[in-house]
């Protein structure tokens, strides 16, 4: 199968794959693919979006996404951990997928498709050779992902030689796709370098960005009473997803000894990491239960409801200590306006916000928690003209310049 | 200008039916003392409304049910006491007391337990009680009646406390009793600027967890939390219950609040018209046990104890355990009443008046102390400041209260403690270890109590301000 010839004054049609929907991005990944699905379209050419993902996620799937079969489906219940890996080879793999991505691919004709992180290259790549299609491919990374994923697959108790074996496929296919792209796209310089190491000609940084955050007053104004009714006259709060190294940086950073925040305050835990706590967090009985005294399990909430969580906040906790790339949640802290406890590490791709005001950054326990007391006491400190711009550079727009850009070029 | 007052929490003393013992005993001992001052206030906490109404003694008084009230009023009155007693009794300062030889501190604390009206209604509502309730509001308080505290009041007398924010609020009871009490008051502090004292007993339910029932530890530690983190100060009835609490500050990343220690009160109230005798016992030789009938008070050792000596041929004196049921006690009790082999030498009473309690102090042979954890032993106190022999365990704090004066044995160890049993069986034996004990302890009033607990509140507000 050829692509279609194409004009130069023409756009590209561009097809972006991945193994989740971004009909209703709430997490890190699907935001990012979403704005980068918005700024292409924004370009004027034709844009889809499909996504091979698991059955019964409960998310909204999109008009071109199609869940797995249920043999396949099988496999992910036995290893949920390795649900990416699974649903890109299903793009090969399950008869199904394959017919739909097959018919996908024949009437859309993609001059450019767009890889979201490694996982559809998997199967994407025996299915083009099938097709004798040979359009131009874009790494679209969001971490360096052989490098997270043994850390993972050790937190979920992955056999270890399928851990083994799965990072090394993983490594191979980013090296290879770094390679074949046009261009690869990084979240962070240091992840720009290491793909130019694994051979990729061409590279454009596009940190994650962000969108305004907007709650609205009846929203704002059910989180006061929710407050209210429980005594809490000041919170933080740590948004996340269901990624367990995000848990674990809490659990680093602040901790389950809740002893230091004082009575009136909370810490509200919000998004689908909330899933990844059960009622026991500590070994220790009277940890366990104090816990529960400090801190409130908010659950994933509407997007509404989480920006008036945000909003609220005394302050905003990142306490992220691993993963790659850059963190989506910073640029949605910064953007808030709301004070700021992280670590440096969450700063990455933000260096130039470390000193901004109300940020405080601590990389060890006891200073963090420290810094979470005095950000909750302190009063507010308004930015100047130039930070304010600083603040705009973050939102999706402007970080995906370089993107767009590059994408003119093919 | 605002004037500076203290506010003391009576709501679980208000709740208290039966024999006021440990807690009860302890907070009646100092609110008592309070209540004859000025500047001091008291209230109840409703739990439902989360709010703080004020009561003063004529109301505590009043709002008692009508029956109880009489009963108390048809009892025979008193002798009254000869002023100059009074006013000796009144004007003497604690340390002064102190150093009185034996017979007059014994005429001084006579009469001060005659002029103390306020202990003597309190002890009077405590003891006119119908029936004691088992413990099921939780450890150290029982039951409330048909009505909420509040209504027994009566809307007439039900002020709504209003704090200023130089006053004083002290917690001197079972806080754990009421969930949202420190929350109420972290609200005070935050809103107006009160201080927050409040008395710390012992840390048991988090460290012998099994000693309680279901859900109770929860309950306590999540108490026990919020009071270290509002309190500006703690007043410990033991050095290990002040190590035990700072060590939970530790473990939990508290900033602990200052935490100073005194001295409990071992006299009994309430016991003036002298010794009343339990038929059933007159003339026969026994051991006494004082405290709630409970797991942690380790009754079962006490069984072990016997049932060993019954089953080696040897014989022991009755042993006679006082105390209302508590926690987990129902299997020891069952054993005791079932086993035929030792079922005759140990006698449980439930229920006791104070006079009999100082019969049964006067009479016993030794009284004798099992207990797993204490924060402090009060029993063992009281029988020494009677001039009796108490053996007992080696848990943590019982060594604080009587130190090298009695003998200690394994709370584990039943062969232990039946040597130790054995060795004060001879009645030579026994008599020289009571003369030591009478030599050398001091006895502690509740009115000497009172002041030292003044003295270590003081000791604690100069270390938060300072």
């Amino acid at each position: 199968m050829e692509t279609k010839g194409r004009q130069p004054a023409e756009k590209p049609r561009i097809l972006i794959v991945s193994v989740y929907s971004i009909a209703q991005p709430r997490y890190g990944g699907p935001r990012r693919s979403r704005a980068i699905f918005d700024a292409l379209r924004d370009l004027g050419g034709a844009v889809e979006y499909v996504a091979v993902h698991p059955r019964n996620t409960g998310i909204k799937a999109g008009p071109n996404d199609v869940a797995v079969s249920r043999d396949t489906q099988e496999r992910v219940d036995l290893r949920p951990y390795l649900a990416d890996v699974i649903c890109g080879e299903a793009i090969y793999s399950d008869r199904a997928v394959r017919r739909h991505m097959t018919q996908l691919l024949r009437k859309f004709h993609p001059d450019v498709i767009f890889i979201e992180q490694i996982y559809p290259f998997f199967g994407l790549k025996p299915l083009l050779a099938d097709l004798d299609s040979r359009p131009q491919l874009v790494f679209s990374s969001q971490n360096i992902e052989h490098e997270m994923k043994p850390s993972m697959y050790e937190h979920f108790n992955a056999e270890p030689d399928v851990a083994r074996q799965v990072t090394q496929r993983i490594e191979q296919a980013e090296q290879e796709l770094a390679r074949e792209s046009a261009f690869v796209v990084a979240v962070s310089s240091q992840d720009l370098e290491k793909l130019h190491h694994m051979g990729a000609r061409r590279a454009v940084l596009a940190p994650n960005g962000t969108s305004p955050l907007r709650a609205s007053p009846s929203a704002v104004e059910r989180h006061k009473r929710f407050l209210v009714e429980r005594g809490i006259r000041r919170s933080a709060a740590f948004v996340s997803s269901a990624h367990q190294p995000n848990w674990q940086g809490f659990v680093d950073m602040v901790g389950t000894r809740m002893g230091f925040l004082r009575p009136g305050v909370a810490l509200l835990l919000c998004g689908s990491v909330c899933d990844l706590i059960g009622p026991r967090v500590a070994t220790k009985d009277v940890e366990d239960v104090t816990f529960w005294q400090r801190v409130i399990k908010m659950g994933t909430l509407p997007d509404d409801e989480l920006a008036a969580v945000i909003l609220s906040a005394g302050t905003i906790l990142l306490p992220i200590t691993q993963g790659g790339g850059s963190n989506l949640k910073t640029a949605e802290a910064l953007a808030s306006g709301r004070p700021i406890v992280g670590t440096s590490f969450a700063f990455r791709g933000y260096e130039e916000f470390l000193h901004f005001p109300g940020v405080r950054i601590a990389d060890n326990p006891g200073p963090f928690r420290a810094a979470i007391g005095e950000s909750l006491d302190a009063s507010s400190q308004a930015r100047s003209y130039e930070q304010t711009a600083m603040v705009r550079s973050l939102m999706w727009d402007r970080r995906l310049t370089g993107l767009v850009e590059e994408v003119q070029r093919l | 200008m605002t004037t500076e007052r203290t506010w003391i929490d009576v709501t679980d003393l208000m709740a208290w039916t039966g024999n006021p013992t440990g807690i009860a005993r302890v907070t009646s001992g100092l609110v008592s003392r309070y209540a004859a001052r000025a500047g001091v206030g008291f209230f109840v906490f409703s739990e439902s409304s989360r709010t703080f109404t004020e009561v003063d003694v004529s109301d505590l008084a009043r709002s008692w049910p009508e029956s109880r009230w009489r009963r108390d009023a048809d009892a025979p009155s008193r002798p009254r006491t000869d002023p100059t007693l009074h006013r000796i009794a009144r004007g003497l300062s604690g340390p002064v007391r102190r150093r009185l030889p034996t017979p007059a501190k014994a005429i001084i604390r006579r009469a001060a337990r005659v002029i103390r009206d306020p202990l003597r209604w309190l002890t009077r509502l405590a003891t006119s009680a119908p029936t004691a309730s088992p413990n099921v509001g939780g450890r150290g308080v029982s039951r409330f009646g048909p009505r909420g505290l509040v209504d027994r009041i009566g809307p007439a007398r039900s002020r709504a406390v209003s704090f200023g924010p130089t006053d004083t609020v002290l917690v001197l009871g079972a806080g754990w009793s009421s969930p949202s009490l420190q929350a109420a008051l972290a609200d005070q502090k935050h809103a107006i600027g009160i201080q927050i004292y409040q008395l710390l007993y012992d840390l048991t339910p988090i460290l012998l967890p099994q000693c309680f029932g279901a859900g109770f530890t929860e309950k306590f530690t999540r108490y026990l939390f919020e009071a270290m983190s509002i309190s500006d100060g703690l007043i410990a009835i033991s050095e290990r219950s002040r190590s035990d609490a700072l060590r939970f500050c530790d473990d939990l990343l508290i900033s602990p609040p200052p935490i100073e220690v005194f001295r409990l009160g071992d006299e009994l109230p309430g016991s003036d018209g002298g010794p009343e005798a339990i038929e059933p016992l007159k003339d026969s030789e026994f051991v006494l046990s004082i405290g709630t009938f409970e797991a942690r008070k380790n009754h079962l050792l006490l069984y072990q104890t016997w049932k060993l000596a019954a089953e080696a041929g040897r014989s022991l004196p009755r042993l006679v355990i006082v105390g209302r049921v508590g926690w987990a006690a129902g299997d020891t009790l069952l054993a005791i009443q079932n086993d035929p082999l030792v079922g005759e030498s140990i006698q449980v009473l439930h229920d006791v008046s104070d006079r009999q309690l100082d019969w049964l102090y006067d009479e016993c042979i030794f009284a004798i102390y099992p207990s797993l954890y204490e924060g402090w032993g009060l029993p063992i106190a009281e029988a020494l400041a009677r001039g009796k022999l108490c053996l007992a365990s080696s848990a943590p704090a019982m060594p604080e209260v009587a130190g090298d004066l009695i003998d200690y044995f394994s709370p584990y160890s039943a062969a232990e403690c039946l040597s130790l049993v054995e060795r004060y069986l001879d009645p030579l034996v026994r008599e020289a270890k009571a003369n030591v004990i009478r030599n050398a302890y001091k006895p502690t009033s509740w009115d000497d109590a009172s002041l030292d607990f003044d003295e270590a509140l003081g000791r604690a507000q100069a270390r938060h301000l300072s």
